[in-house]
């Protein structure tokens, strides 16, 4: 990579300031980016999903993203059709061997989760992420979004797993969904949602529920619908383990697709490739869990305040997305009053988690979470304690 | 901490949502967030409701009971920490007294049965911080777009 540095942007002609910033006019030349290597590769490769209940095609500019995109997407592929709700355009530059136009905002623009200062508003949503070099960009008025990276070897790991997300979260709010930072698993009459930050054991445990009779929605980020009763959507079949974890799933280990970067990357899994039939596409949310790490043998669930819940959900989805802010919260906050909230502290006993997880859907199946929890007398799964939700720091009072 | 002295959420920066007596802070600044107990976010809803420093004593002294200094000591406290915490900041229109919305709605609601005071309490998160931080390494290529580069940070010329 080339030390020579250049900056056209914060010093150059190109600079623009927030105040005469023109989004529409930087969409318009991007989009005029993406025909021309359109044209380049030879034509366009077309995928379809159905992604919250609307169909969302992938325009790319030949081959050499399909594979590194679609594959955590498949389990939601649905036929070809006229009546695509959101179409997204995906390019490289050095596939295609065209050049993206230079960027007319400063290297000061950028935000902390990628949105670019100036190039923000009701209609349009731009969004450069410095970790993986990848611009997207949202027309709402048009319902079409444009991928570009320079270079399509370059898409890490935690884009081929979760793609699109930033121009997901915003269109999908549009059209009444909200995307939440939860991993889900359930049944088709429905299932859980469980929250918690990285590292708080959402992954594990959602992979633990495949070898049960529970299927996977994700693990990560998925999708809510704000319906009478809420409902989810899958929204990425992959699954992202620390590697550290990969041998508490041995039946796992020939399926991660990035094996030999493992000492950088966490391992990625496509489920939808391997155990299909796991994979949902959504269910009803019966329950929100707080998921933390308990390191006892057995796991507990216990009732939990909705705020309990909040704080889980919350701060890791509105702080993670760009364009994550007050609705957002306001979003989840309303999600978290309508549906029972409990903590779960897992145990190491993977089969116990699975098994706790399906108890709790079988008893709400048939009646409200309080009158469960309230029927066992201490309102504790298996009588045990409570969790204290400990704060990791705490002011003065 | 002077009694006409008004104080308000700093948003947008900082969002939160009120559920059952807790309130749940982000700041988007900082990537911390909060808590507040039931007092607590007794003291923040007035604050968000235009009250002074002064009406928000008045108000806290009202509905609870302990000794009222005790109390103010630490209805100060606590107001000091959230404007520590940069959740709060004084108000353009904090010396102005009997503007529109200034009366103290804890001091409207009837109390029935006074509860025991206790110091409210602002807790804190920062698990979250790392998820705001910039990617340092960072700089710009010959098309003009960022890129990682294999040293340091950002660095102009």
């Amino acid at each position: 990579m080339s030390r020579e540095r250049r900056y056209p942007l914060a010093h150059g002609p190109y600079s623009a300031s927030p105040d005469n910033a023109d989004p529409a006019a930087f969409f318009e030349t991007a989009h005029y980016a993406y025909w021309q290597a359109e044209e380049e590769a030879g034509g366009a490769v077309d995928r379809f999903y159905s992604v919250g209940g609307l169909v969302l095609r992938l325009r790319f500019a030949g081959q050499a993203l399909v594979p590194l995109i679609t594959p955590a997407l498949e389990h939601l592929a649905v036929e070809p059709t006229e009546a695509a709700a959101f179409t997204v355009h995906l390019w490289d530059s050095v596939s295609s061997g065209t050049t993206m136009p230079a960027p007319p905002w400063s290297l000061e623009d950028y935000g902390a989760r990628g949105e670019v200062r100036g190039y923000n508003d009701e209609r349009f949503h731009t969004v450069f992420h410095l970790g993986s070099c990848t611009l997207k960009m949202l027309d709402a008025r048009r319902n079409v979004g444009l991928f570009w990276i320079r270079d399509a070897r370059d898409v890490p790991f935690y884009e081929s797993s979760a793609p699109l997300q930033a121009i997901l979260h915003r269109w999908m709010s549009i059209k009444g969904h909200q995307l939440l930072h939860a991993a889900a698993v359930g049944t088709a009459t429905g299932g859980v949602l469980l929250a918690g930050r990285g590292g708080s054991g959402k992954t594990s445990t959602a992979l633990t529920c495949v070898s049960s009779e529970l299927l996977y929605a994700g693990d990560d980020y998925v999708l809510l619908s704000d319906e009478s009763v809420p409902f989810v959507y899958s929204l990425y079949n992959s699954a992202k383990l620390d590697p550290e974890n990969l041998h508490r799933f041995p039946h796992l280990t020939a399926a991660v697709v990035n094996s030999e970067r493992l000492d950088a990357e966490k391992a990625v899994i496509f489920l939808h490739q391997h155990w299909p039939d796991k994979v949902s596409t959504g269910f009803p949310v019966r329950a929100i869990a707080a998921v933390r790490i308990a390191g006892a043998p057995s796991t507990k669930i216990s009732a939990a305040p909705s705020a309990t819940a909040l704080k889980a959900l919350a701060p890791s989805t509105v702080l993670q997305l760009s364009g994550g802010g007050r609705r957002d919260l306001r979003q989840i906050a309303r999600l978290v009053k309508r549906v029972p909230c409990y903590a779960l502290d897992l145990g190491t006993d993977p089969g116990e988690i699975a098994k706790t997880i399906s108890t709790l859907l079988s008893e709400l199946q048939g009646s409200d979470g309080a009158s469960w929890l309230g029927s066992s007398g201490d309102g504790y799964l298996d009588g045990s304690r409570q969790m204290q939700s400990e704060p990791i720091a705490r002011g003065a009072g | 901490m002077k009694s006409s002295t008004r104080l308000r959420l700093n948003a947008p920066k900082v969002i939160h949502e009120i559920l059952d007596g807790e309130a749940v802070i982000i700041d988007f600044d900082t990537g911390n967030y909060y808590s507040l107990d039931e007092i607590g976010t007794e003291v923040w809803g007035l604050i968000e409701r235009s009250a002074t420093v002064g009406d928000i004593r008045d108000g806290i002294c009202t509905r609870y009971d302990g000794p009222r200094k005790e109390i103010e000591r630490a209805v100060d406290e606590f107001v000091a920490e959230l404007q520590r915490e940069n959740l709060v900041v004084r108000s353009l229109a904090e010396e102005t007294e009997g503007v529109a919305g200034t009366e103290t709605p804890a001091q409207g609601e009837p109390v029935s049965e006074r509860l025991a005071f206790e110091p409210p309490v602002l807790y804190k998160y920062d698990d979250m911080q790392e998820l705001l931080l910039l990617d340092p390494i960072h700089e710009v290529d010959e098309t003009g777009w960022p890129t990682v580069g294999p040293e340091g940070t950002v660095v102009d010329e």
